[in-house]
């Protein structure tokens, strides 16, 4: 298991890495939402580094999507892993990401 | 609502991959709520009455993780609801099965009846019966069962089904495996599923004994622990592809499949003619080009043929060389696919249980209906065969049982296509 982190690169982005499983990802929902509040008009989040993933990844993103939306920011994930894409497609969430992926 | 548009006359040939079952993966989900820690299930189906399991136990409390490898982690440990709502059980037969653990391990539970069913009645009498005689007292409200457990903990007691219930058995099964004492479940169920469901639960720590004969044994146990099961391969979608083989004259290689789990099935494929080669985990039907030649069967309760492979078997009769009879014993109401297959050219009456098909050389193509599971693979397997273009309406119930079934077709080499209207 890779601990996960979250590092903000600037105020507008912050880059993900480690394991984002059930065990891990309810800290990382909480500094995300800090660093979503203090950014501006967008939030970058760069997948590169993300390991192991899970349908909790899944729900990490939505927290952050819910709450972006609150707050009038637009989310952008880049580098989103493979593997993610067919738990995004069983979870028929589809519609929801991929406009937030980008290349 | 989508169809699905086929059109027949194409040899099969290829090798397809078997999914998990259904009917061993939603009890074996339901069985998750007994774990004290967590369980990680693998080779689920990606079926929509999977789905509902997951959000069955996400709406008690559960944590429901799907990984990377579609395998799902279940976590109980901070369940916030014992009730299972009619909106899903609606939706889900199978919802009953959260009944049992829920009262063994939760002393409470709250569950919605379950609607009305096109293919007979399945009552839920047997699942409430043998909660009581672990001491459970239980309530039907509103349409709800109500159940709780006065001390706590259900006591382990003798248990005899006067009809042979699979989710009757498992439903037992689960709440005896954490009740105080021991548990004897007499005229059980002995389906695969049932095996299965008990071979995760002694993965978690049950002492189970008989699983796969008509008495089981279960001495409770005060704790069941996390584990990691993966389902057993689904042996009525392995029977459904090497009847689609028999049928077309072709040739179908079913892999991460169990032979051992339909020999009733494979015995009547090879009285048909069709040459059958097994491995480990594989079975290979060839037809070799010929027409398959009538055989009769009777549906009853494993190991003895199932009712689940009934429907092919009507089509595989419909285009064989003779005349046979098929007898369904175990559901009533369950020859509705004749009246369509009828409209496909079929020779067959129907008389109380029984259908008496006499073989055509062909069928023809025509917009048809399903009714049920497997009635509408049986409409299925009649479109690849039949001469024009079939349109298989109402393939929501198909959608229930066979995991992409049109992509698996395809790779068979089928003309088949979902239209979405």
């Amino acid at each position: 298991m890779v601990a996960p982190t979250l590092n903000a690169d600037g105020s507008n982005k912050a880059q993900l890495t480690g394991d984002l499983t059930l065990a891990t990802v309810t800290p990382l929902a909480r500094r995300g939402r800090c660093l979503i509040s203090a950014a501006e008009d967008v939030w970058q989040v760069d997948m590169a580094g993300v390991d192991q993933v899970s349908s909790a990844a899944v729900a990490l993103l939505l927290d952050w999507y819910r709450y972006c939306e609150q707050r009038e920011v637009r989310l952008e994930i880049a580098n989103v892993p493979d593997r993610l894409q067919p738990i995004i497609a069983i979870s028929d969430l589809q519609p929801v990401f991929t406009k937030l992926f980008i290349v | 609502m989508d169809k699905l548009s086929i059109r027949g006359g194409r040899r099969l040939d290829g090798d397809i991959r078997i999914s998990g079952a259904k009917n061993s993966a939603l009890p074996i989900l339901a069985s998750t709520l007994l774990a004290d820690g967590v369980m990680h299930v693998g080779n689920l189906p990606h079926l929509h009455d999977i789905t509902t399991m997951l959000e069955l136990l996400g709406c008690m409390g559960v944590q429901v993780a799907v990984n990377e490898d579609m395998s799902v982690e279940t976590d109980c440990g901070q369940m916030t609801s014992y009730v299972a709502p009619y909106d899903l059980v609606r939706t889900m037969r199978a919802s009953i099965l959260v009944l049992g653990p829920l009262l063994a391990r939760h002393g409470k539970a709250e569950v919605s009846l379950p609607g009305g069913c096109a293919i007979g009645s399945r009552p839920v009498d047997l699942h409430i019966r043998g909660m009581e005689a672990m001491g459970a007292e239980v309530d039907v409200v509103d349409g709800y069962i109500q159940a709780h457990v006065p001390g706590g903990r259900l006591k382990g007691a003798n248990i005899f089904f006067d009809t042979v219930t699979v989710t009757g058995t498992e439903n037992v099964m689960m709440a005896a495996a954490l009740a105080d004492g021991k548990t004897v479940i007499e005229n059980a169920a002995r389906e695969p599923e049932v095996v299965d469901l008990a071979n995760c639960l002694i993965a978690m720590g049950a002492r189970i004994e008989g699983a796969g004969t008509d008495t089981m044994i279960i001495h409770g146990v005060e704790t069941l622990h996390g584990c990691h099961f993966d389902v057993l391969p689904d042996r009525i979608e392995t029977g459904t592809y090497l009847v689609a083989a028999a049928v077309t004259g072709g040739r179908v290689k079913c892999k991460d499949t169990d032979p051992l789990l339909l020999e009733a099935v494979l015995h009547k494929l090879e009285e048909a003619g069709a040459k059958v080669t097994t491995g480990s985990d594989w079975i290979e039907l060839d037809m070799e080009g010929r027409r398959p030649q009538a055989v009769s069967v009777r549906t009853a309760p494993h190991p003895a043929f199932p009712t689940d492979m009934q429907a092919q078997f009507v089509v595989l009769n419909a285009v064989a060389e003779g005349t046979a009879t098929v007898i369904e014993t175990v559901f009533e109401n369950r020859f509705m696919h004749a009246q369509e297959l009828v409209r496909m050219g079929a020779d067959i009456h129907v008389e109380g249980n029984t259908a008496i098909v006499t073989g055509k050389p062909g069928l023809k193509g025509a917009p048809v209906m399903a009714t049920d599971l497997r009635a509408s693979a049986s409409l299925v397997l009649a479109a690849l065969v039949a001469e024009g273009e079939t349109d298989v309406n109402r393939i929501y119930h198909i959608d229930r049982g066979y995991e992409c079934i049109e992509e698996k077709f395809q790779q068979l080499g089928a003309d088949i296509r979902r239209v979405s209207s």
